[in-house]
């Protein structure tokens, strides 16, 4: 079906143009969500999203002003609060809780005429690369269901490669929205750490977690960023930073890109080399430059991010004890009891084994050794990072090692699946935006993801490359 | 590697519970987890440079009174309440 192929711009103008009917949409997308159920990449569909859609069809009847985005679906991570729906984070533990109140972002995309199909699976309390630790099962890459769709947003990812929604939304703590939108073929950005209000996302690590979409190409990410975008009385780390018209790209002829030695080095050991090396190949006939440069710590990224993630999870998992809205044991005989037998009864074993080592990495005797070295390595890693931008209009690097790896096929070491996100996590370390584009195919003709990152706030810049380097790929401009 | 001792340390700040079964094997899992990120520990940084966070910090609110939500509708998700409370089981004899 041409309907559920198009993006989130593509759909609005035809709906607009009354060329076809929101209805019409919306139903092809739930006669693809039925079809493709096997992914289980849409853990809910929500009941009223075609009397929403009718409400837009009679809107344009009568001939009202319509909004930006009137009338498009989007599905939206599991641990984003929509009023009046459920919200669970893939958890058994929260598998009752109804969200009171919009997320800023869900408001945002509401105000904008946005239609909310369902709920996306994900990597339980979004911990996980695989999508294979959720309450609700295992869900699956989109082009070989043999796969993983990565994590922790597979369903959003898979959702938007298996055109169950115009685009969706995840969330992205250490390369969440990139890893699986690389996975899954299609365009996923992790904004900069402010650009995005976090009001009403279920909290993972706070330092780290942003907001971001999963869509069919770059003019819809750009369109949907700027719309979620901006400052938020409700998160105080939000920016007052100007939100750019980031759609409006503003191509240059030739570009300056900065390459990390640590990451070249990496990269000699990976079978996916060569895709990467033909795209620096081309991108040097078109006349662009290479800017080479060292992060020492690039190396300690894994950790360091494996130290500051779980020892804010440790922290903001502690609301979840049995009393407010999560799941309460039926085992429990006092308020102690609650707490323990709840929270043990509730959570999951990767949920369990990250609160744990965050606790370890806060307890008295290991604090400075570990979380104050991480937050020290932090600020030295985001010093040196931000300098390269000096030199550079952006940074380019892999988005994963390989292709969508088979769904088990992780050993039972917890270390092997933190491996994953090599790559990515060094973007929410460092506060910086982050993009991953398709790029080229591996393995089995699996898709694999480029990442663009350029510095903190300049999200325009961003999009304009990797529309550069996304032409390029595509022969547009070549 | 962590002692069993010291897991069962962490579960108890970590308000959790684990059978004999379990501590076995979240000792080892946390043991690799803990050499994982030890890496760490060796790096030189400079003994000089604050924790603080540096990551964007923007000014905070006036401290203004507000509605809030609802007390029934947060109290809707609650697996037990009462007198438009939380419920919890009696802590204390009169």
């Amino acid at each position: 079906m041409y309907l559920t192929k198009l993006g989130v711009l593509e759909t609005a103008k035809l709906i607009h143009e009354k060329k076809v009917s929101c209805e019409e949409v919306v139903k092809a997308y739930l006669k693809n969500i039925e079809a493709r159920k096997s992914l289980n990449a849409v853990i809910e569909v929500f009941e009223d999203a075609l009397s929403e859609a009718k409400k837009v069809d009679e809107k344009i009847k009568n001939n009202e002003p319509l909004k930006e985005l009137e009338g498009v679906p989007m599905i939206i991570k599991d641990n984003i609060l929509i009023k009046g729906k459920k919200a669970g984070c893939a958890s058994k533990f929260m598998q009752n809780f109804v969200a009171p109140y919009d997320a800023t972002v869900i408001k945002k995309l509401r105000d904008a005429g946005v239609i909310f199909l369902g709920r996306a699976n994900m990597d339980e309390f979004a911990m996980g690369s695989s999508t294979e630790k959720s309450c609700y099962g295992i869900c699956h890459n989109a082009l070989d269901e043999s796969r993983v769709p990565g994590g922790s947003s597979g369903g959003s990812a898979s959702a938007v490669a298996a055109n169950l929604a115009c685009a969706t939304l995840g969330s992205d703590t250490g390369g969440s929205i990139r890893q699986p939108a690389s996975y899954n073929g299609v365009y996923g950005i992790k904004p900069t750490y402010g650009r995005v209000s976090r009001f009403g996302l279920i909290a993972f690590a706070s330092s780290l977690d942003q907001i971001g979409p999963l869509t069919k190409n770059l003019e819809d990410s750009a369109k949907l960023l700027e719309i979620i975008s901006g400052k938020d009385s409700n998160d105080m780390t939000s920016s007052k930073e100007k939100v750019e018209d980031f759609s409006k790209f503003d191509m240059k002829k030739t570009y300056k890109f900065g390459i990390c030695d640590e990451v070249e080095e990496k990269m000699k050991n990976i079978v996916t080399k060569p895709v990467y090396d033909s795209i620096m190949k081309r991108l040097e006939e078109k006349g662009c430059e290479f800017v080479h440069f060292s992060i020492k710590d690039f190396n300690l990224c894994l950790p360091i991010y494996y130290v500051l993630s779980t020892a804010e999870a440790t922290s903001n998992l502690g609301r979840f004890d049995g009393v407010k809205y999560t799941v309460r044991s039926a085992n429990a005989k006092d308020v102690n009891e609650i707490y323990l037998k709840s929270r043990s009864e509730g959570f999951g074993e990767e949920v369990k084994r990250r609160i744990l080592l965050g606790s370890y990495v806060l307890s008295s005797g290991y604090f400075d050794a570990y979380y104050n070295k991480a937050k020290k390595l932090q600020q030295r890693l985001t010093k040196q990072l931000t300098e390269v931008f000096n030199s550079c209009d952006a940074v380019l690097l892999p988005t994963t090692p390989n292709v969508a790896f088979k769904i088990g096929s992780k050993g039972d070491n917890p270390v092997d699946m933190y491996l994953e996100d090599i790559f990515t996590t060094i973007a929410n370390i460092t506060g910086v935006p982050a993009i991953s584009i398709p790029c080229g195919k591996g393995e089995n003709d699996l898709p694999l993801g480029l990442q663009v990152l350029t510095n903190k706030f300049e999200e325009k810049k961003l999009y304009s490359v990797a529309s550069y380097i996304d032409a390029l790929l595509k022969g547009e401009n070549a | 590697m962590i002692s069993i001792e010291e897991v069962k340390h962490i579960l108890t700040l970590s308000s959790l519970e684990a059978s004999d079964e379990e501590l076995k094997k979240l000792q080892k899992s946390l043991s690799q987890m803990e050499e994982f990120v030890s890496q760490i520990k060796n790096a030189d940084v400079d003994d000089e440079m604050s924790i603080e966070n540096k990551v964007s910090m923007n000014a905070l609110r006036e401290d203004e009174v507000k509605d809030s939500y609802p007390v029934e509708e947060i109290l809707m998700n609650a697996p037990k309440q009462k007198f438009n409370s939380f419920a919890v089981p009696l802590m204390m004899e009169d």
